[in-house]
């Protein structure tokens, strides 16, 4: 006789829900579609329970039927897969001359995109702006209906993750002290929201699709505008007590350096970011927009001695800063991106120089394989995972 | 039944310090200690901690010990230590398979710096902090990063080597070590037969202006390490150690100026000399 069969009812739609949990997380774990068979491998469920739980998750849209197997003899067995279009998700990199937005679906694969100036504006004026373009693309023939489930935005500043406000350090773009980012996109995109700082996700980008594969200690260097880097350390993105971990823009250039007064910018950034290259350059005549970059890096390359002068005088900081980096956090991997240390940039090849004269077997150093898109690859994967977690606690929540 | 407690040993560039520590990190058997040096290798290593690890069980009397760890400076990775400049005759041994023979107990090795940083992150200044980062100040200068209450390694286990950072076209140690103050308060003017950090702390503190401008250079050097390590680690706490940290008085002002804000806690050691064993002793606990 069972004295309490209240409870153990309750205990079997608990393990239900545990079992659905893992036959989904299994599906989305899987880059392709896989047999009745396979999930029972897999989770150590046997074939009756197996074929019970799939029809429930089909049902639920949360799986789909993904064809025949290859025959092998018998009875050809049905695929399944996860339902990667059972919503949509949304990626937003707030950059400080350019947003790109990109609508993915749950493993992150883009279904359309676009790229808007950012409007130089108050945050909320300027996040108004980014939502109606968002809102612009979730209309595309391609996404039109589809349930947004998570965005995921990037910030140029340092971002307190769990409250999604940019706390500090955003000068590149102006006013953006203590802006709660993820609460005004939330309202007015009807979905929720993460935000991170947008190297932190840059690294999160070449770790998933780019250079950083495999690397599970590794940072990437993002020089622009603002000069910061993106941690990661066995695997966990490391923000640092006061997410301001990775601020090298910050750093002291060196102990003679320790007097002088560089506000908010930060030492580093002020004597090796985008503004005190162009000062270097072309002095008080720097003129708009980024052309002067590829001039100067095309002089560089020409050998004209003072383009030379300037790309190691700022690569010797950056490559003591580099070094700086690799020596306290020993990653194996330093990937080099932003529009100064792209893929075949001067400074890139003297800042990696610099740190090899320093650390005899010094990390591995690659210029991000992303590029622009490095931070909103990293956006989509991180609003993709947190839509899945959201649909694993959505079957807990839903358990009848 | 009595909990078994952990055998903690500092191996270091002058002694070897060896204690049995608690799980609350407590020293439960005096300090007991053997000269070590330039000459001290892989024979005199295992006789020395046989001997004194005879005399601490005879402390300890019924109570078992459990484990034992080590803290060594130089890269500490599995199987031979690596450069190790202090002890260099050790360099090329596996110190582990050589005490696991000795003692008949399980045992861990760790960098010296990242023993001090467990320590004082677990029982002492830096108590309850997730992200730490410890500086030991002494003959060299040593550094452990803690990330999310675990000792960080590295990819390739020399997380921490910041005597390396470049500084005036040398490396930061050249500055931030008794020998580097005794060339700084030389250059200074200062007498060329002193050599003690110690004694140019006195001189110092009764006036001296050659050594008090070697001690501000020092704590100028320091400042700048810290700042660096805050922009890359972002840690709750930063904590200071080793023999040259008992001279704080010399540069904490200054250090408070150029690297603490409200976003920065600076403490010293709360431990001591002890922290070193208690650290080693910390690595066996689960």
């Amino acid at each position: 006789m069972n004295p309490n069969p209240g409870l153990d009812a309750r205990h079997a739609g608990h393990l239900r829900t545990l079992n659905l949990e893992r036959i989904l997380a299994v599906a989305m774990d899987r880059p392709a579609a896989l047999t009745r068979q396979e999930l029972g491998q897999v989770t150590s469920l046997s074939a009756p329970t197996i074929s019970i739980l799939a029809s429930d998750l089909l049902r639920r849209g949360l799986l789909r039927d993904a064809g025949a197997a290859a025959s092998r003899g018998g009875r050809r067995a049905t695929l399944v897969e996860f339902n990667a279009r059972y919503g949509i998700v949304l990626g937003i990199d707030v950059g400080s001359i350019e947003t790109r937005l990109a609508a993915a679906d749950l493993r992150g694969e883009i279904l359309t995109r676009r790229t808007i100036p950012t409007m130089r504006a108050e945050p909320a004026e300027l996040l108004a702006a980014v939502a109606v373009a968002a809102r612009a693309l979730l209309r595309e023939p391609t996404v039109a209906g589809s349930t947004l489930m998570a965005v995921a935005a990037a910030a140029p500043g340092a971002v307190d993750r769990t409250r999604g406000v940019v706390v500090a350090l955003a000068p590149n773009l102006e006013g953006w002290q203590r802006v709660p980012m993820a609460e005004m996109l939330a309202r007015s995109l009807g979905a929720p929201v993460v935000v991170e700082n947008d190297v932190n996700l840059a690294v999160i980008g070449e770790r998933w699709r780019g250079a950083a594969r495999g690397h599970a200690t590794c940072a990437f260097l993002s020089v622009g505008a603002g000069i910061g880097a993106g941690i990661v350390i066995e695997g966990e993105l490391h923000r640092g007590h006061h997410s301001l971990a990775g601020e090298v823009g910050l750093m002291c250039p060196g102990a003679e350096y320790a007097e002088r007064e560089f506000g908010a910018r930060g030492g580093l950034e002020s004597m090796a970011g985008m503004k005190a290259l162009g000062d270097l350059w072309a002095g008080s005549t720097a003129p708009q927009g980024h052309g002067w970059i590829d001039e100067l890096f095309a002089a560089a390359h020409a050998g004209e001695p003072r383009a030379k002068e300037v790309i190691t005088q700022v690569g010797t900081l950056l490559g003591m800063a580099t070094t700086n980096l690799a020596l306290v956090l020993d990653p194996s991997l330093i990937v080099f991106g932003g529009p100064l240390l792209a893929s075949g940039s001067p400074l890139l090849h003297e800042t990696r120089r610099i740190v090899a004269r320093i650390i005899p077997s010094p990390p591995e150093m690659l210029a991000s394989e992303l590029g622009h898109d490095a931070t909103l690859w990293g956006c989509l994967l991180t609003a993709a995972n947190e839509a899945r977690d959201r649909m694993r606690d959505g079957l807990r929540s839903q358990r009848a | 039944m009595t909990e078994p407690c952990h055998l903690g040993i500092d191996l270091g560039g002058t002694q070897l310090r060896m204690a049995a520590v608690s799980t609350e990190g407590l020293l439960l058997t005096e300090m007991v200690s053997s000269p070590t040096g330039p000459a001290f290798g892989p024979d005199d290593l295992r006789a020395q901690v046989a001997r004194l690890a005879a005399g601490v069980r005879q402390q300890l009397g019924s109570r078992p010990l459990a484990a034992l760890g080590l803290g060594t400076a130089g890269v500490v990775r599995p199987g031979p230590l690596s450069q190790c400049s202090n002890l260099p005759r050790l360099n090329g041994f596996d110190i582990e398979e050589a005490l696991r023979s000795a003692t008949a107990l399980p045992v861990s090795i760790e960098n010296d710096a990242r023993c001090f940083t467990l320590a004082e992150a677990r029982y002492g200044a830096a108590r309850g902090a997730r992200h730490v980062v410890g500086i030991t100040l002494g003959t060299g200068v040593g550094c452990g990063v803690m990330v999310d209450g675990r000792l960080h390694r590295g990819a390739s286990y020399e997380a921490g080597e910041v005597w390396a950072i470049p500084l005036r076209e040398r490396a930061l140690e050249e500055f931030l070590s008794g020998a580097g103050l005794v060339r700084a308060y030389r250059n200074a003017g200062g007498d060329p037969t002193q050599h003690s950090a110690a004694d140019l702390a006195l001189m110092a503190r009764g006036g001296d202006d050659a050594a008090r401008a070697a001690w501000d250079a020092f704590g100028a050097d320091l400042s700048f390490l810290c700042l660096c390590v805050r922009r890359l680690v972002d840690p709750e706490a930063i904590v200071l150690g080793g023999s040259m940290a008992q001279a704080r008085d010399l540069f904490d002002e200054l250090l408070r100026t150029k690297a603490a804000d409200a976003q920065a806690r600076i403490v010293y050691s709360a431990l001591g000399p002890a922290a070193g064993v208690i650290g080693a002793a910390t690595l066996t606990m689960s």
